[in-house]
């Protein structure tokens, strides 16, 4: 996986939050690679992604970060994850998006993406075959959050 | 939806074309046989056709996919196949077609597959425009849901133009909109756009930029909202 895809969505992802939860103290956890799916925290965002490059990004967090970034956008605190929240939740994601194909477009990348799909659960994995999914954990205070990046090379 | 069947059985598509007219919303449906004369792709498949079904033999549906390729955008492709060997059933398919039908089939199975395709078009692909932006759009009931991603720069008004909104209920996201490079001359000819139209536009924006630019701009902040579920709401 080339750092130049992996780069505009850990940065738009950082950008983002401290742009909604309007803190600096993000930071990053330490870098993994998953082999195989494993559970989900509950809450995943899913881009599908093709060009120089295809796969998905997810961005996968507990119930209660989900929540935490609802209540920034929306001003209200949120104690369920409606239909309301999710749609709440895909806008964040649309943020994230933007911020990411513009910096890949700025590169001179140009990607097909599929809308961001918010998916919630307590029983789910998502599993991209044959490709190494690289985890990019993001903390912040004591919630968390992880980009899952997994591309293959075209 | 606009559709073409290219068929050499006439009597087989009359059918099909029939039975997809009573079951569907087909804005209008042209039956063509290419065998019979020389036609380009591009007359047999205009721009505005959203759904093409194929009832040829595998090899002139291979030569007629390899011409649509460069263009085939968000169409759905629907082989309906007859005697084809596994080989030529794995090319067509890679070829960039939605669904493979196997003759013979229940007229209820490509009913339902066409509603599954564009069921799924939310969902479908679209690559990023050479202005730096991507644009999604959906149908929720009555209203248009359009999401702009990325560079809100020239391009912008001629990919609203070509989704053809027939409604005059439009939620459209701008919170993917990047602020480094929001050409604000852009956002005038959009919120233009929809005003000429006199379509009633609900916007979905988070970003403080984003949202002090539409109110400048005459957008009353009744018709700004932070999400898609209660901006479309707010047209009941």
């Amino acid at each position: 996986m080339r750092i130049e895809y992996i780069n505009p969505f850990v940065e738009a992802t950082f950008e983002v939050l401290s742009e909604i939860l309007k803190e600096g103290n993000l930071r990053r956890g330490e870098l993994f690679l998953k082999r195989s799916p494993t559970p989900n925290y509950g809450v995943s965002i899913i881009i599908g992604l093709t060009g120089p490059a295809s796969g998905r990004v997810l961005l996968d967090m507990p119930p209660n970060t989900a929540k935490k970034l609802i209540s920034a956008i929306s001003g209200d605190e949120v104690k369920d994850l409606n239909d309301i929240g999710k749609s709440a939740l895909g806008e964040i994601a649309n943020m994230i998006v933007g911020n990411a194909i513009t910096k890949l477009y700025k590169k001179g990348f140009t990607f097909a993406l599929t809308p961001p799909t918010v998916i919630t659960g307590n029983d789910y994995t998502i599993d991209t075959p044959q490709i190494e999914t690289l985890v990019v954990p993001v903390i912040f205070g004591e919630d968390k959050l992880e980009i899952n990046i997994a591309l293959k090379e075209a | 939806m606009k559709a073409v069947i290219l068929s050499n059985i006439f009597i087989l598509a009359n059918q099909i074309a029939s039975n997809l007219k009573r079951k569907l919303d087909i804005e209008s449906l042209v039956i063509t046989n290419p065998l019979k004369r020389e036609i380009k792709v591009s007359n047999l498949i205009p721009d505005d056709v959203s759904l093409v079904i194929f009832d040829l033999p595998s090899q002139e549906v291979k030569e007629i996919l390899e011409d649509l390729k460069e263009n085939k955008g968000a169409r759905k492709i629907i082989v309906l196949g007859n005697d084809d060997s596994y080989k030529d059933i794995v090319e067509i398919v890679k070829m960039g077609v939605d669904k493979y039908i196997k003759k013979p089939f229940q007229d209820e199975l490509l009913i339902r597959v066409v509603k599954e395709l564009f069921s799924q078009q939310a969902s479908a692909m679209e690559k990023v425009d050479k202005g730096g932006f991507i644009t999604f759009a959906r149908k929720v009931g009555e209203v248009w849901v359009v999401t702009i991603l990325g560079c809100l720069e020239e391009g912008v008004i001629n990919r609203l133009e070509s989704m053809k909104i027939d409604t005059n209920k439009v939620v459209l996201s701008l919170n993917g909109v990047s602020v480094g490079c929001l050409n604000v001359s852009e956002l005038d000819k959009v919120i233009q756009f929809f005003r000429d139209r006199q379509i009633d536009v609900r916007y979905i924006v988070v970003r403080e930029k984003i949202r002090g630019l539409l109110l400048e701009r005459g957008v009353g902040e009744e018709l700004i909202f932070t999400n898609e579920v209660l901006a479309i709401k707010s047209f009941s």
